[in-house]
């Protein structure tokens, strides 16, 4: 990650973080706001409720005493008090006097508690609620919620039960009204509430018995646990509903459980409140910060690019020059305006970059001088290996000028053989030092590589196994798909030839010579392995420089010729070894070589 | 003597009423008069060999016909001619109104009205009412709506209980397979509470086939509710079936007996759903229905005769009438053979009821199979017949 | 105008010792059943047609058939028809007598071994003799049919009356009388009024005519009015008594009809016979009529109601044997109102009523008469 980007990501989190922190505590203090303001409402709203209830149980209470003490109710209980009175002449009355004091439920009931007549289920005359006799304090017990079977199955209702007293039998008069839609039109409501009813008809909650005004309600399925656990545990309580299309937004409801005689639970009345005021707050407050947050991240791009500007071009300078001079141009310069500790490292840096130049200057004239002196040692020595024969010889010719014509003779032979031997590795000697001079440029032509390997170990096949010496094991492993490049098959050859014939000179006492090609890059890379002495690290680093050598025989040349011959393809040679292991001297080829330029200067030690 | 005068409770006075008697000293019969008559259906045609499209139109028909051919058309090519009975057809509105004259040269006597004016499709209120204020001379009434009509002061004639309403459950259905569910179903009902409080004390408990005034013999057909073995039998029923009970939507007393036999099947833990059907229509979704089935004939061996030829074709069975109709014991054993498997489930028996008016005099309640003896009546109008002094 | 020929004291007495005998006998007759015979087949009793011996005698063969080999069986006999008690027992008695003589063993309801219910029933072809023998859960059923007789048949229909108009008026009617004479012809009507008695005559036109009105001022204030003209002794000659009054001579020559104040008692005037049976199943008043049907002296009472409901005249046959309750006979005649009076009449099985028609207010004068059917 650059500089910049990490001063962009700091720079914008910050902000991110201040106008986060700021929104949530405005949005928490909001929320409290409107929690404290609902929870009044709420209150206010359960005791109008709870007095609603009230009212209506009292007017229950009156609609039934009314039955009661109609004339043609009294006329029933006593015509009934008569022993062996016929109730079945009745058995049609309640559903007309219910009718008449507006009573969703009424039933008449005998001494017994045997159902003489009934609005709500005409049909279950006979049976007996035996509920209705298990008490004695009916007039006094006002009305209440119960649960009611009817014909259409079981209702909640208030109930009173009312007894006429006629002799020593009763007859009740049980009435009431149903618990549902209409009681909840009736109840008043602010704008944002909804009042819903549930009626505990079955053993857990059941979405058909979740009702509005309208009936059921669509959406119950979110209630459901909150059901059930007030069904187990009624009490008051308070709870969230998460958004559903009816509310278009949360509600907050507050529980009321609604029980009768014995504390049953018959009901939940459910009073909520819609949160759509304090999402539509919420979200005002959420889209304010996200444009503060997204004005914020514009300033943080120009703060940071214009603080990274500042900070990090001179940086970049400096690291474009580093990275110049790792390529060599020693002489890279960087000119850095700014805070005054990047222009003291810019001139720290512009004086390190001239101290190099320096040092390599000097380096180069004093390897230069060097590889002159090495070149000097080599050729004095080189040279003088022949000329000493020669001088011999020639004072040999001079001393056999004394002898007869027939041992002058036989001594000139034998000394002009020699001679001419001698001239003639002077004339190798000199050859090779103009070859080395002279290193041709590359012909470019396709070249397979593998067919190059083939045939530079098919020409030492012969000298592997050589009579006199150990035998060396050649093992190729050319990868068959391995591409033609551009090249000069003759240098690559004289190349790979050298190699060879450096690895047969490591392994004394015979070993396994082992060539290798694999595509790699887009190019080529070979490697030319032997199990021979090995070299150490010292070595490793001076082996290409020319003339040098760890043979006793030989110019020093073969390595520094193979260096070249791969700088010219463009590619790289490097070598690893180990002491007493071997060496592996891995060269990569590109498919083509790149265009030399016109002022190319020559690599180090070549030509020199 | 006033002292020695106990209150008459109502329930005495409905009775006294009851009795088909009326509240009048004997006079000699008075010619003269339109005797009014309302009739429930709409009759729109009064050929005996046309075909009526609902039992109580072809009812009502049969004793339109009776005061119209002789022997109710039923007879001879004589007995078929309009007008050969004992009144004359004056005006006739098909489905509306029917004005018949009495026929003068009648073989069995002029009748004592001059006129019977008939009027058509009334509901059951509304003939009620005109009873009660005098609107109406005579009508047919449910038997439901006899002692409330009575109460209103409406002279009431009942007849004997000749029309069975009974349970057929349909063979075929997944739902009354089980015949431990059947007879759990049979068990379950309490056919005294129907007829004391559905049918208001008008009809008996139906436990076989034939009414004990017919045959003698139904009262070793048990009609008691045993909700007890009904609960045992339904512990042995697997599953919770349901059964649907159709009956028609027009008839008010069916839809109580439905509605009814629920509940005591619910106390029972059996689930039967009554399902109201159009009148006339089948009852291929239902798994048992009401009927309502009439004996043709007071005769035990001709009823049952009758009865099973109504009823074998709904429950598949083929239980034939007995060989000997005058043997009561072959009667009983057909009845037993009819009702084993409780594919058939009688409920109750229902008498026919008439509705009269204070004028009318003479009225004696039609037997089973007869019709309105409507050419025998005569209304006293206060002029005829009574005499201030002999 | 008195008759030669009127009954006397002792004609009277002899008529009542007469009317004892017939009672005594009928009481002394429904005690004994007929004779049984063992180990013979049972022969026709008077108490069993023939016919139904040959079903009883079905019967008990079909029983036998079924009980055997028991050792002991119980016969219980119920009826829910509407024979009368002597023919049940007599059918009883053949069935008893003819299981016997079928080689089964009687026993109580603890002794026995079976127990054989016996329902005597009732259909509209006859009566329905139905046997029901329980054992190891099953039951065996066994029906035979007694066929209605004429006699039986004329015993269910009861006793007829007859309710005939004889006079009718605005004016409140305590009594009235139709003094009868051999010889004479009813042409005189005595109406006894609150305060007055009048007499109508059609000797010479078909409608009555006022012949002479006797005034009588009450000596005592009542508010219950009650009256009665008494003419049993002779059927025309008698007196008519009204609180405060009383009138005799001969009715028949009402010119001879003198009236008198008197102190007679309200309580003296309770309407009906004395002499009659109390019925409680009527509620109301009640005359003997000096008629007996199949042996059984018959009563006419009317209903339990007050004078503001309608009311009825109904037949009833004594039986004074044991716990038996006079049972209705027949058909009640219904009236438009209460009967304010009945006396006896003077012909056997009649008698007279005053009855208050509500419809019209009218006070409405019958005679009731009673014929064996």
């Amino acid at each position: 990650m650059t500089f910049r980007a990490k001063l962009f990501f700091v720079f914008t989190l910050a902000l991110l973080l201040s106008v986060g922190v700021i929104v949530a505590g405005v949005t928490i203090n909001v929320r409290n706001s409107f929690e404290q303001l609902n929870t009044g409402h709420m209150d206010a709203l359960v005791a109008q409720f709870q007095q609603e209830i009230d009212r209506r149980k009292a007017e229950v209470v009156t609609r039934v005493r009314g039955v009661a003490e109609d004339n043609g109710t009294v006329t029933m209980a006593m015509n009934l008090a008569r022993p062996g009175s016929d109730v079945s002449i009745y058995v049609n009355d309640a559903s007309n006097v219910g009718k008449a004091h507006q009573l969703d439920f009424l039933d008449f009931l005998s001494d017994d508690g045997s159902i003489i007549s009934s609005k709500e289920w005409p049909a279950r005359f006979g049976y007996k609620l035996a509920w209705v006799t298990e008490s004695q304090d009916w007039p006094t017990a006002g009305a209440f919620l119960a649960r009611v079977d009817t014909q259409d199955g079981p209702q909640i209702g208030f109930l009173s039960v009312m007894p006429i007293r006629v002799g020593d039998k009763n007859l009740y008069v049980v009435g009431g009204e149903q618990l549902y839609t209409k009681f909840l039109s009736q109840l008043v409501l602010p704008q944002g509430m909804r009042a819903l009813l549930y009626l505990n008809l079955d053993q857990s909650f059941q979405a058909i018995n979740l009702i509005d005004v309208n009936g059921p309600v669509v959406q119950g399925d979110p209630f459901t646990a909150t059901i059930n656990e007030e069904l187990a545990h009624p009490s008051n309580r308070t709870f969230t509903i998460p958004y559903t299309p009816e509310a278009g937004a949360p509600e907050v409801f507050h529980a009321l459980p609604l029980q009768g005689r014995n504390n049953q639970l018959f009901g939940v009345l459910l009073v909520g409140n819609s949160q759509r005021d304090l999402v539509a707050m919420e979200r005002r407050i959420a889209l304010l910060g996200a444009a503060v947050a997204l004005g914020g991240l514009f300033l943080g791009l120009l703060l940071s690019w214009w603080a990274a500007a500042r900070v990090t071009r001179p940086v970049r300078k400096l690291a474009a020059g580093a990275q110049r001079v790792s390529q060599g141009d020693l002489g890279s310069r960087v000119e850095v305006r700014g805070p005054s500790e990047m222009v003291q490292l810019a001139q720290s840096f512009n004086r390190m970059t001239d101290q190099l130049n320096e040092q390599r200057e000097r380096l180069v004239q004093a390897e230069r001088v060097a590889a002159w002196r090495e070149l000097a040692r080599r050729l004095a020595h080189e040279l003088k290996n022949p000329l000493f024969p020669l001088q011999t010889t020639v004072q040999n010719m001079q001393r056999a000028k004394d002898l007869d014509a027939q041992q002058f003779e036989e001594v000139f032979r034998e000394s002009t053989g020699i001679l001419l031997s001698e001239i003639d590795n002077l004339k190798k000697i000199i050859s090779r030092f103009s070859d080395f001079a002279r290193m041709p440029q590359p012909e470019l032509a396709a070249v397979n590589v593998n067919d190059l390997a083939r045939g530079t170990a098919k020409l030492f096949e012969s000298q592997f196994s050589a009579v006199g010496r150990p035998p060396i094991t050649s093992e190729l492993h050319l990868n068959p798909e391995l591409p033609l490049i551009e090249a000069d098959s003759t240098l690559l050859k004289r190349a790979l030839e050298n190699l060879v014939l450096n690895a047969m000179d490591a392994m004394p006492g015979g070993g396994v010579l082992m060539l290798r090609t694999a595509p790699q890059d887009g190019g080529v890379h070979l490697e030319v392995s032997d199990t021979g002495t090995g070299l150490t690290p010292e070595e490793c680093d001076r082996l290409f420089t020319p003339y040098y050598t760890t043979k006793h025989h030989g110019t020093g040349l073969g390595l520094a010729i193979v260096q070249s011959v791969v700088s010219d393809h463009g590619g790289r040679i490097s070598v690893e070894s180990e002491a007493g292991v071997g060496t592996s001297f891995h060269i990569f080829l590109p498919m083509k070589p790149p265009p030399r330029p016109a002022d190319h200067a020559p690599s180090n030690g070549e030509g020199a | 003597m006033l002292s020695r005068r106990l209150a008459i409770s109502s329930a005495a006075l409905a009775i006294v009423a009851l009795a088909g008697q009326p509240a009048l000293p004997a006079r000699r019969p008075g010619y003269g008069g339109t005797l009014r008559v309302e009739i429930g259906a709409s009759v729109t045609s009064i050929d005996p060999t046309a075909p009526s499209s609902s039992p109580d139109e072809a009812a009502e028909k049969r004793q339109i016909d009776s005061l119209i051919y002789e022997n109710g058309g039923s007879g001879g090519s004589n007995d078929s001619v309009a007008g050969s009975g004992p009144f004359r057809i004056s005006e006739w509105e098909p489905g509306k109104q029917l004005t018949l004259v009495a026929n003068n040269d009648y073989s069995g006597g002029r009748p004592f009205v001059d006129a019977i004016e008939i009027d058509m499709g009334r509901s059951v209120r509304d003939r009620l009412t005109d009873l009660a204020v005098g609107q109406t001379d005579f009508s047919e009434i449910p038997a439901e709506d006899a002692r409330q009509a009575a109460g209103s002061g409406v002279r009431i004639s009942a007849a004997q209980p000749d029309e069975l309403i009974a349970i057929v459950l349909f063979p075929g259905h997944s739902a009354t397979a089980d015949a431990n569910l059947r007879q759990a179903l049979a068990c379950s009902v309490n056919r005294a509470a129907i007829v004391d409080f559905i049918l208001q004390k008008e009809g008996q408990p139906a436990g076989g086939l034939l009414p004990q005034w017919s045959s003698g013999t139904a009262f070793l057909f048990p009609t008691a509710a045993d909700p007890a073995h009904a609960k045992e039998l339904r512990l042995q029923i697997a599953g919770s079936p349901l059964i649907r009970l159709g009956y028609d939507s027009g008839d008010a007393l069916e839809e109580s007996i439905a509605d009814r036999i629920s509940v005591d099947a619910r106390e029972a833990g059996i689930s039967v759903m009554p399902a109201p059907l159009q009148t006339g229509a089948s009852a291929s979704k239902s798994d048992a229905r009401l009927i309502r089935v009439s004996m043709n004939s007071p005769h035990p061996g001709v009823a049952l005769g009758g009865l099973l030829g109504a009823l074998n074709p709904l429950t598949g069975l083929t239980t034939g009438p007995p060989v000997d109709a005058s043997s009561a014991e072959q009667i009983y054993t057909v009845q037993r053979s009819a009702l084993d498997g409780f594919w058939v489930v009688p409920l109750v028996w229902v008498p026919r009821v008439y509705g009269l008016s204070g004028r009318v005099r003479d009225w004696q309640t039609p037997a089973t199979g007869e019709t309105w003896p409507l050419a025998n009546v005569w209304l006293d109008t206060g002029s005829s017949g009574a005499a201030k002094q002999n | 105008m008195r008759s030669s020929c009127r009954p006397n004291s002792l004609l009277r007495y002899f008529l009542s010792v007469l009317f004892l005998c017939v009672l005594a006998s009928f009481s002394v007759l429904s005690q004994t059943g007929p004779p049984v015979k063992t180990g013979e087949p049972f022969e026709p009793s008077s108490g069993a047609p023939a016919e139904w011996q040959k079903a009883l005698r079905d019967l008990t063969s079909k029983i036998a058939k079924t009980v055997l080999p028991a050792s002991r069986v119980a016969v219980l006999v119920n009826n829910i028809s509407s024979l009368e008690p002597e023919d049940v027992a007599a059918i009883e008695s053949i069935l008893r007598t003819q299981i016997e003589s079928a080689g089964v063993h009687l026993g109580t309801g603890n002794t026995a071994d079976l127990t054989v219910q016996v329902t005597l029933s009732e259909g509209v072809e006859g009566y329905v003799a139905v046997a029901q023998v329980k054992s190891n859960g099953n039951e065996q059923v066994t029906i035979v049919t007694l066929p209605f007789m004429a006699r039986n048949a004329s015993q269910t229909r009861g006793v007829l009356l007859d309710a005939k108009l004889v006079w009718q008026q605005s004016a409140q009617m305590l009594d009235f009388a139709l003094p009868a004479a051999p010889g004479f012809s009813q042409n005189v009507l005595a109406v006894l009024e609150p305060k007055q008695l009048v007499f109508y005559s059609r000797d010479l036109t078909p409608q009555w005519q006022v012949m002479r009105a006797l005034q009588s001022e009450p000596s005592v204030a009542t508010r219950d009015w009650r009256g009665h003209i008494d003419l049993s002794q002779s059927g025309s000659s008698g007196d008519a008594r009204w609180p405060g009054s009383e009138c005799k001579g001969d009715f028949l020559r009402p010119a001879s009809v003198t009236c008198t104040s008197s102190d007679h008692r309200d309580d003296a005037w309770i309407s009906g016979d004395s002499r009659a049976p109390f019925l409680p199943v009527s509620g109301g008043d009640t005359v003997s009529t000096a008629l007996q049907c199949r042996s059984h002296p018959i009563a006419l009472a009317t209903g339990g109601g007050d004078s503001t409901q309608p009311d009825f005249i109904q037949a009833y046959e004594l039986r004074t044997t044991g716990s038996d309750a006079p049972a209705p006979s027949g058909s009640p005649i219904n009236f438009d109102g209460p009967v304010l009076a009945i006396w006896p009449g003077s012909a056997s099985g009649a008698a007279r009523a005053v009855v208050r028609n509500l419809q019209t207010g009218n006070y409405e004068a019958y005679v009731v008469t009673a014929t064996c059917n």
